[in-house]
């Protein structure tokens, strides 16, 4: 079982994604914001972020930059739809380790399957 | 769009139509389209008015809006349905709504009319229901008017491909349908607010999460407007982005309803 925090402010997204990523037997934290995400990083440990890439208060792309200044190189899908996302995260793909990128709209299993592959991922890159 | 204007060409003989309609914009949209089709069209801008000329005028069909002034169109169907009884002639009523709801509906069949379209009017829509209350009237091959309209049902929500996202569970599927109906309001009022201040980041974000929710319930025409609202944010096109916003803000009022009817919440009302 592995944990993953899902930030998005739309509610419908991550009720589906909370949907999918625990049928399949995971823990999934959520935010609305990047400021709540924040607060519960400070408590509880992910193994995985699935980030949106336009946040209310900061672009998904900033969020993980400070995220990584702060020292944490939690893994990170980023879900986008927006090209200029995409392009945010082309740039940001190159400064910043372990991003990956999404496109939506993606179903909630397809979305678990790329969960799951991103924490296979990490769970090898640790055992080496 | 090429395919609804098939179903609105007459194939035997023009309509003489009366368009029983009080807002301008509305009339002159269905005029337009009906009198491209070649149609004449006859206009009354309240109920008195309708019952009026379907008194002196030989109608092939009457659309008739369910609001209006003086006399509403319920009222109005009722008395021309009394006028016609016993004379053997009975014009087709197609009923036009802005709540597509079951009640709404139900109120159009029990005054007399023969099917309801509901607004904002759509080419397809308006001619695949004319199509539909004219006896014996042709339809085109290539748009059936009744593919057309389930083709534009599809269009607001792909309750299939809703279903499919929820693996048929009703109870996630109604917690959704819950969320949306919370949600959607605060997001429309955060993109009107954000047109009248000019502030694009703010339309920009409260689109974009709007077309994430649209999308990921299959409100197929909602989505798309949400997302032309989120291009037109980046770009800054202010006066674009207002008659987006209109157009986004119709749509999700539909995917609202289809929701409610899909979810069954409107049983519980």
């Amino acid at each position: 079982m592995s944990t993953i925090l899902v930030l998005d402010d739309d509610r419908i997204f991550r009720r589906l994604v909370v949907e999918a990523l625990e049928q399949r037997g995971h823990r999934v934290l959520q935010a609305g914001r990047a400021a709540e995400a924040d607060l519960l990083l400070e408590e509880e440990h992910a193994d995985l972020l699935l980030v949106d890439g336009l946040l209310p208060d900061i672009t998904g792309v900033q969020w993980i930059e400070k995220l990584r200044e702060r020292g944490r190189q939690t893994r990170v899908l980023l879900i986008t739809s927006f090209w200029k996302s995409m392009r945010d995260f082309t740039i940001a793909a190159r400064k910043l380790g372990s991003i990956e990128m999404v496109r939506k709209p993606v179903e909630a299993d397809e979305l678990a399957n790329r969960v799951e592959a991103a924490l296979d991922v990490r769970g090898r890159s640790r055992r080496t | 769009m090429t395919g609804p204007g098939g179903s609105g060409v007459a194939p035997g003989r023009r309509l003489r139509i009366l368009l029983a309609e009080d807002n301008p914009v509305n009339e002159r949209v269905a005029r337009t389209l009906l009198e491209k089709q070649g149609h004449t069209v006859l206009v009354a801008h309240n109920g008195r008015e309708a019952l009026a000329v379907a008194e002196r005028e030989q109608l092939d069909v009457i659309l008739m809006d369910v609001q209006m002034p003086e006399m509403d169109g319920f009222a109005a169907t009722a008395a021309i349905r009394e006028m016609e009884a016993g004379t053997g002639r009975r014009v087709p009523i197609v009923g036009v709504t802005a709540h597509a709801t079951p009640r709404d509906r139900r109120l159009c069949l029990a005054a007399g009319m023969d099917t309801y379209l509901s607004k904002p009017i759509r080419p397809g829509m308006l001619f695949a229901a004319i199509d539909e209350v004219i006896p014996g009237r042709e339809r085109a091959p290539a748009a059936p008017p009744p593919a057309d309209r389930s083709l534009a049902a599809v269009e607001v929500l792909d309750e299939a491909g809703l279903l499919a996202v929820v693996s048929g569970h009703r109870d996630l599927l109604r917690e959704l349908a819950e969320l949306f109906l919370e949600d959607s309001p605060q997001r429309l009022l955060e993109i009107r607010k954000a047109l009248d201040s000019g502030n694009f980041a703010a339309l920009q974000r409260a689109a974009h999460t709007l077309k994430g929710s649209t999308s990921s319930l299959c409100g197929k025409r909602a989505a798309e407007l949400a997302l032309r609202l989120e291009e037109l944010a980046d770009t800054r096109d202010l006066p674009a982005a207002r008659l987006s916003y209109s157009a986004l803000a119709d749509e999700v009022g539909k995917l609202q309803r289809a929701l409610v009817l899909l979810a069954g919440m409107n049983d519980s009302r």
